[in-house]
């Protein structure tokens, strides 16, 4: 184990809420109004988290475990991820496919814990989030696979962290389709648009808000957090593969990784404010162009 | 790479059809009066299946200490020790050896944030409640998800594939009397591959048929028979 790798998880634990509340302040400057504080997800989970429970008197232990292994399975995902000029905690040959796993089991979990409630919402929730989520895992497998040709590692550090100006001389146009493909995977994985709204109150149009429609107290929290983590680590995987800093000074590494995370937030706030969501039946297609993305992606690194 | 494609899409398939069944079957409401009745069965049928169950974690957890019991099984066919097999042992005991660390860090997550969550919740106003039915009067059971309903949107975008049959009988009318759905997915590879050729091999067996008698007296004459064969085979070869 790498120690230092240590910082970038606890970099994402300080910052994830104020990567979302980045997002909120876009949108509401975009909508012309003024928007909660950019420290508002750290206040809601400080209320959750001093808050009661109401439960179902259909669920069961599997109910509360869905939002704990959602934290849980992100943070052990965080320290295979190179952040900020830092390596991961733990590398080695493959750690990406562990990366992506962990994930799908977080996601596991949740979709377990929301059919344990038996309600109908939130078996389709489940339901859609399943399907969906079987299309975006290959296209982030193979965006990964193509990025780790072009940079010629097999390690998420070498893979993300390693990436330098002259891999992109070499593979601009690999990295390009790669950083498409991925925006887009994290724009489907995290229930933004288009593919889902964040911001909706109508059941039958949510995929994953719908599934956690009973969840409340430490469980909300948890599961708030649980998604602030995950778009942070998908995030940084992003801004890992197209920002080719890498001087060595952990100041000038560190400063251009948060400034690019800013700028994510306000990218992912102004693709939420001027394009609307997908009808539910369009989001396969989506998915599948982004697959198509990283399929030509792939092509041009074996021709 | 396809390869990569295909084992990451499996993945995904996997984990949507182990949500189904474990979901559906244990999760829930009980979806059938036969469900509802369900009891925990005895301890002599429990603990097998616990012991079976820890054996695996022990595995997962285990495995860096476990992988070198392998070694004796692998170098049948390779010239043992080689050194290319023994490098690649090494690196395969290398990441086993970090993939259970971060496995193991993941399933201490998970048991601390259930402490967590039991410590913060114990000291607070924990109410039991329905669950939420967004205000509908009378939810039953039957309105929960079934396995066809989750699994539809997947089918639907693997329908070229799979030739999914549906029988379905929308409500009519202002007073609608009946309505029913049903889907039938057939087994494509069981059907359009599998058959077909276990068919072909029955057609082609079909005439030894006549040999299977049913009488012992006839199997042992026809072993004593093959053995006399053999013999003689033996005889003519090398004599």
């Amino acid at each position: 184990m790498n120690p230092e790798g240590l910082a970038g998880p606890a970099l994402a634990v300080l910052f994830a809420p104020l990567f979302l509340g980045l997002i909120q302040r876009t949108k509401a400057f975009f909508a012309g109004r003024t928007g909660p504080p950019l420290l508002q997800l750290y206040f809601d989970l400080g209320k959750l988290l001093r808050k009661g429970a109401v439960l179902s008197r259909t669920t069961t232990w599997v109910f509360g475990l869905g939002p704990v292994a959602g934290v849980a399975a992100v943070l052990a995902a965080l320290t295979l991820l190179p952040q900020a000029g830092l390596p991961a905690a733990f590398a080695f040959p493959g750690d990406f496919i562990l990366l992506l796993y962990l994930l799908g089991t977080a996601r596991f979990l949740t979709m377990a814990a929301a059919l344990d409630t038996g309600s109908s919402f939130e078996g389709m929730g489940a339901s859609r989030e399943a399907a969906f989520s079987a299309l975006a895992e290959p296209v982030l497998l193979l965006c990964l696979a193509a990025a780790a040709r072009v940079s010629g590692h097999t390690s998420l550090n070498g893979i993300v962290g390693g990436l330098t100006e002259a891999d992109w001389q070499r593979g601009a146009p690999v990295l390009v389709l790669v950083g498409a493909a991925v925006l887009a995977v994290l724009l489907a994985e995290n229930a933004r648009i288009p593919v889902d709204d964040p911001s909706t109150h109508l059941e039958l149009t949510m995929i994953h808000e719908v599934m956690v429609l009973d969840h409340g107290g430490p469980d909300l929290a948890m599961i708030l957090w649980g998604a602030a983590l995950k778009l942070w680590a998908m995030g940084a995987l992003l801004v890992g593969l197209l920002l080719p800093v890498r001087t060595g000074s952990l100041v000038v590494d560190g400063g251009a990784f948060l400034l690019a995370m800013a700028l994510l937030a306000v990218v992912i706030g102004v693709v939420e404010s001027t394009i609307a969501r997908l009808r539910m039946n369009r989001v396969p297609q989506f998915l599948v162009g982004a697959g198509a993305f990283a399929v030509v992606a792939i092509a041009l690194i074996l021709r | 790479m396809v390869l990569i494609a295909g084992l990451a899409l499996i993945g995904g398939l996997a984990a949507a059809c182990f949500v189904k069944a474990f979901g559906i079957a244990f999760l829930g409401e009980s979806r059938s009066p036969q469900a509802a009745e369900a009891r925990e069965s005895g301890v002599l049928l429990r603990v097998p299946m616990t012991i079976l169950a820890a054996l695996c974690l022990a595995i997962g957890l285990l495995a860096p200490r476990l992988l070198p019991l392998l070694l004796p099984a692998l170098p049948y066919g390779a010239a043992f020790p080689s050194p290319a097999l023994g490098a690649g042992f090494v690196t395969a005991t290398a990441i086993v050896t970090r993939v259970t660390a971060v496995s193991g860090l993941f399933l201490l997550l998970v048991l601390a944030g259930m402490m967590l969550r039991r410590a913060l919740l114990s000291r607070r106003v924990v109410r039991q409640s329905g669950t939420w039915d967004c205000g509908y009067a009378l939810p039953t059971p039957r309105m929960q998800y079934t396995a066809s309903s989750f699994a539809q949107p997947i089918l639907e975008v693997f329908a070229p594939l799979l030739g999914t049959r549906v029988s379905s009988l929308k409500p009519m009318g202002l007073f609608p009397d009946k309505a029913s759905h049903a889907t039938e997915t057939p087994d494509s590879f069981r059907e359009r591959v599998v058959a077909p050729i276990s068919a072909e091999i029955a057609r082609r067996v079909a005439p030894f048929r006549r040999i299977q008698e049913g009488r012992v007296q006839v199997y042992v004459l026809y072993i004593a028979l093959t053995l006399v064969a053999v013999l003689v085979y033996q005889f003519l070869v090398n004599p």
